[in-house]
């Protein structure tokens, strides 16, 4: 039995979630305390990759011998290990496109989304909600996953930061129709439903439901490929029982 | 697998992100065209270049009318594509640890030494160059990262913090790196992989520049299972072909290196 471990039902906890469900495959969740992080993580010392995970601190994926993390990833193992019903294209170039969308996604999109959720979930919130939480004192997390959790923590995010998360966040929408244009659709990639449309999915939801405060005017071929997407039965079995919700995610690109 | 025809890969010199596939192409054992790009003459903005790749970013590859960038994505291609000894270990675990691995290569260990050495030698060796021209040349980097990227690094606009920063980090992905090395050969286990190929681009350098770069990161006491595993890579043939396409110098003489011998 594969076990999924969450704190809160991030886009990338979802991701594994939606791809998990549409492979049929069982699994339990685990859910953990945001505010005991870094205790939760001394579960998954026994290898190097969950405390310095570059996406934050979860999902981690548990199957049999393996600890996954980083969401992509684990989408793209639970391809290479059940590989039936395919959810990546068949052929090399096909797989590149998959790559460097996911590239993308998780370098461009993740953080601006993180941004403005974490920013409208923790900005408002009563001062006892953002007390003290063991992982700003958890030496065993990396230095700038602690400082990611203290700035989520002080307050909103700032104007500089809010204007970068929406520019990122205009760039994904016009990524997202001119792959629908190259592609000729429906899915992303083409005729073949797969990963690139769980993993653009998880971020699009909270813009399209204008749930980060922010207004975007999504095109009408993204609008549909979204609908198209939130209808597959998979989907919407899944979204049916979860809300999302976020926590501090991936940085912003030192480099600009 | 049908016959293929020859890749046309566009590069710079044979390291960082340009050595990625280039190595993995030699590596596989595929003949390619290559264009070297010169960027420190900012050829990769160039209309001509341009005309190839729009986003003005190098490498790029083409290959059977498709246009490809994202170094790491292009080395997973290659494995993909072509014929010849397997890249990607078959296990899904163990494919899943080199793609982890390459993402924090990709996007932390690699960004961090870099911004620290295109502070000391990149920015300083381009800032000679006429300003106005500079400036021309600047405004027509297509991509609007890559323009803050390239004006941070020309004029010196690091700030002590940030470069401190990315030094610290440096320090920490080293050591992690030599904590993962434990027990096996390579970073993924006992099997080479792509993940090999795309930190020796970015690890080989460090040992070099400890002191120009006062990031003692990399070196024989501090990291001896990182050093060992570098004389293993060195050792490789394809550092060698790869290398001659260098069009200045790499400076660093392989046969030493892959016959270094520890205290």
């Amino acid at each position: 039995m594969k076990t999924l471990h969450i704190a809160d039902w991030t886009p990338q906890a979802l991701s594994v979630a939606l791809t998990l469900a549409e492979k049929g495959l069982p699994f339990e969740v685990e859910h953990h305390d945001w505010r005991a992080l870094a205790q939760a993580l001394e579960g998954f010392t026994a290898t190097l990759e969950p405390g310095n995970t570059l996406e934050g601190e979860f999902p981690l994926l548990v199957d049999g011998d393996a600890t996954l993390c980083d969401s992509h990833f684990i989408l793209e193992y639970l391809d290479d290990a059940c590989p039936e019903p395919a959810l990546r294209p068949d052929d090399a170039y096909g797989q590149w496109r998959l790559q460097a969308l996911a590239r993308f996604l998780g370098e461009r999109v993740a953080p601006a989304i993180a941004s403005l959720g974490v920013s409208r979930r923790f900005a408002d919130a009563p001062a006892t909600t953002r007390e003290e939480p063991d992982m700003l004192r958890a030496t065993s997390l990396p230095r700038e996953r602690r400082d990611a959790w203290a700035a989520a923590l002080a307050g909103p995010i700032s104007p500089h930061l809010r204007d970068e998360s929406q520019r990122k966040i205009g760039l994904f929408l016009e990524r997202i129709e001119s792959e629908l244009d190259t592609s000729g659709g429906p899915w992303l990639l083409g005729t073949r439903f797969t990963l690139s449309d769980i993993a653009a999915f998880v971020l699009a939801k909270p813009v399209f439901e204008a749930s980060l405060g922010v207004d975007f005017a999504p095109g009408a071929r993204a609008a549909r490929w979204f609908e198209q997407v939130a209808g597959r039965a998979a989907v919407a079995s899944v979204l049916a029982d979860q809300t999302m919700a976020f926590l501090p995610g991936p940085e912003h690109a030192r480099w600009g | 697998m049908k016959m293929t025809e020859k890749p046309v890969l566009y590069h710079w010199e044979p390291n960082a992100n340009s050595g990625k596939p280039m190595l993995a192409l030699a590596e596989k054992g595929v003949e390619f065209t290559s264009v070297y790009i010169d960027m420190l003459e900012f050829d990769q903005h160039k209309p001509e270049y341009l005309a190839i790749n729009p986003m003005g970013t190098i490498p790029a590859m083409t290959h059977e009318g498709h246009l490809l960038n994202e170094s790491t994505a292009i080395m997973e291609y290659v494995d993909a594509r072509f014929e010849g000894p397997s890249l990607r270990p078959s296990d899904p675990a163990e494919r899943w640890k080199m793609r982890w691995w390459m993402k924090y290569c990709d996007q932390y260990y690699a960004p961090c030494a870099s911004m620290v050495a295109w502070d000391l030698f990149t920015g300083p060796r381009v800032r000679d160059k006429d300003p106005e021209e500079l400036k021309a040349r600047i405004d027509a980097i297509p991509l609007e990262e890559r323009r803050i990227a390239w004006r941070k690094a020309i004029y010196g606009l690091f700030s002590e913090e940030e470069l401190a920063e990315s030094r610290r980090r440096v320090m920490e992905a080293s050591a992690l790196f030599e904590a993962n090395l434990e027990g096996h050969d390579w970073i993924v286990g006992n099997t080479f992989s792509l993940a090999d190929i795309n930190a020796f681009n970015l690890v080989y350098i460090l040992p070099h520049m400890a002191e120009t770069m006062k990031l003692p990161s990399v070196d024989p006491v501090r990291t001896p299972r990182t050093m060992e595993w570098l004389r293993r890579m060195y050792q490789r043939p394809s550092i060698k072909t790869i290398w001659a396409l260098s069009r200045g110098s790499m400076g660093i003489d392989i046969d030493a290196e892959a016959n270094r011998e520890f205290a």
